[in-house]
């Protein structure tokens, strides 16, 4: 680690990269897709970035943050504001608390355990739903969500372990 | 931010380990419940911050929305390539049926206008449109869509939101140079409306599926599948006689139509200002009337 003035802009703006991918994400998953056969499906793309970043890289996605970007993806989609936010801090205290286990592990056992944890969160975030709007809502749509989310996060987590390759390096574990 | 630790092995970049960072997580997991509450009880207040944020993203949602529009412009045109002999043959079969009905409407076209005469009848003409593109949408518990026109271009907080087929929805909240169209499959969205047939009226009511509910129907009026429903023009929100769609099912699970606007991600959706206020009444609109009239 150097001193000057560009290697510390440097390494400042690689750190910031997980808040970045995080936020195209989130702005992503706000533009309208076509999908033929998904009309009424959105997957919950934040959420895996926030998975992902929390068991790698906590420390560059902080809590503050996440509740930032939750609630901005909260206002483009024009769900009532804050949902998103409590879910991805939420997300991210129960991965933060078993981060070491799933270091050194496996894709397969990752995804297996971001399988987990968006299935708690869709079904939060419905119970959530259902509260705020007073009626019943169908579980349907939430229920295709989760599966395209659960299918997306293998070709989003390998896009930003790309990104993940040049954030630097932390000094203690990881 | 990049904080970095000093040491090899110290724990400082462990989160949640220290209690400021425990008591930093429950204040922003706090702040998160307080917004959703805050949210319930004064949504103007959100509304307001809400379309300031949609409008700053809106020009970024706008160029990533372009190429994915053109994405599937090319596949519908692969498409339309490959269907083009069935299309013709139906096409064809379409016009001998809508020769015979434009015939029919030319008659009743002039003796519509003899009646008018007769009733010194005042039409309630859209007074002006807008066509707004599609640049962003709801998630899976909201059905919006997010229109690059605002404010500057005319557009007002309740304005119908139609496409080719039919009643989309309405403006819902409005910034400067973006808008938010509720959906009618929308769980918040309730349009008034009447069975073309037999002037039965209703409400329709979203639930979020693609075929939203008729409630609050007269007990004994006759249902039967594929009956247009249009809209009613109560409560003044919408005016008289949009198309909206037909009835799909009639079960013991309730009355479902299947709207004629079945696409819920358009490209483009076109707002007519009838200068029906409704029940969505904004002081700030009007303000701008520099319309981008089509």
């Amino acid at each position: 680690m150097r001193t000057g003035l560009f290697n510390k802009m440097d390494h400042f703006a690689r750190g910031l990269l997980p808040l970045l991918c995080t936020l195209c994400v989130v702005v992503i998953s706000a533009v309208p897709t076509r999908l033929p056969m998904l009309p009424l499906i959105a997957p919950a793309l934040s959420l895996i970035a926030v998975y992902y970043w929390t068991i790698y890289r906590p420390d560059l996605l902080n809590t503050f943050y996440i509740l930032l970007l939750g609630a901005l993806q909260d206002m483009l989609t024009g769900s009532p504001v804050g949902v998103t936010s409590f879910i991805l801090l939420l997300t991210y205290l129960v991965v933060v608390s078993q981060r070491r286990f799933f270091h050194g592990k496996s894709f397969g056992v990752v995804w297996w355990g971001f399988m987990l944890v968006a299935f708690a969160a869709v079904v939060l975030t419905w119970i959530i739903h259902v509260i705020l709007s007073g009626q019943f809502i169908d579980p349907r749509g939430a229920t295709f969500g989760l599966m395209l989310t659960i299918l997306l996060y293998p070709p989003l987590a390998a896009l930003l372990s790309q990104a993940h390759k040049a954030v630097p390096a932390r000094d203690s574990d990881a | 931010m990049a904080k970095r630790a000093k040491g090899p092995e110290t724990r400082t970049a462990q989160p949640l380990r220290t209690a400021a960072q425990r008591l930093l997580f429950l204040l922003f997991l706090g702040s998160a419940v307080a917004l959703m509450v805050l949210g319930r009880t004064d949504p103007a207040a959100f509304e307001r911050a809400r379309m300031q944020v949609t409008d700053v993203a809106a020009p970024i949602l706008d160029a990533l929305a372009r190429p994915i529009d053109a994405a599937n412009a090319l596949v519908d045109r692969v498409d339309a390539f490959a269907n083009m002999y069935e299309d013709n043959t139906r096409l064809r079969q379409e016009v001998e049926r809508l020769q015979q009905w434009q015939s029919v409407a030319r008659n009743l076209e002039i003796e519509n206008a003899q009646m008018r005469d007769l009733l010194a009848f005042q039409r309630q003409d859209v007074k002006r449109y807008v066509t707004g593109r599609v640049i962003g949408t709801g998630g899976t518990f909201v059905r919006a869509l997010l229109l690059n026109v605002g404010t500057q271009d005319g557009v007002r907080k309740g304005q119908v939101a139609v496409t080719g087929d039919g009643l989309i929805g309405r403006v819902a909240e409005v910034g400067s140079r973006s808008s938010r169209v509720l959906l009618i499959t929308d769980l918040n969205s309730r349009v008034p409306v009447v069975i073309e047939s037999s002037r039965a009226r209703a409400i329709l009511a979203g639930d979020n599926t693609a075929i939203p509910r008729l409630i609050y129907g007269a007990a004994n009026s006759e249902l039967n599948l594929g009956q247009r429903v249009v809209t009613s023009g109560d409560a003044g929100a919408f005016p008289p006689g949009l198309p909206v769609g037909v009835i799909s099912s009639v079960d013991e699970n309730g009355i479902r139509v299947m709207p004629y606007a079945t696409s819920e991600r358009p490209e483009l959706v076109r707002l007519m200002d009838f200068g029906l206020d409704g029940i969505l009444v904004d002081g700030v609109a009007g303000a701008a009337q520099k319309s981008k009239t089509n």
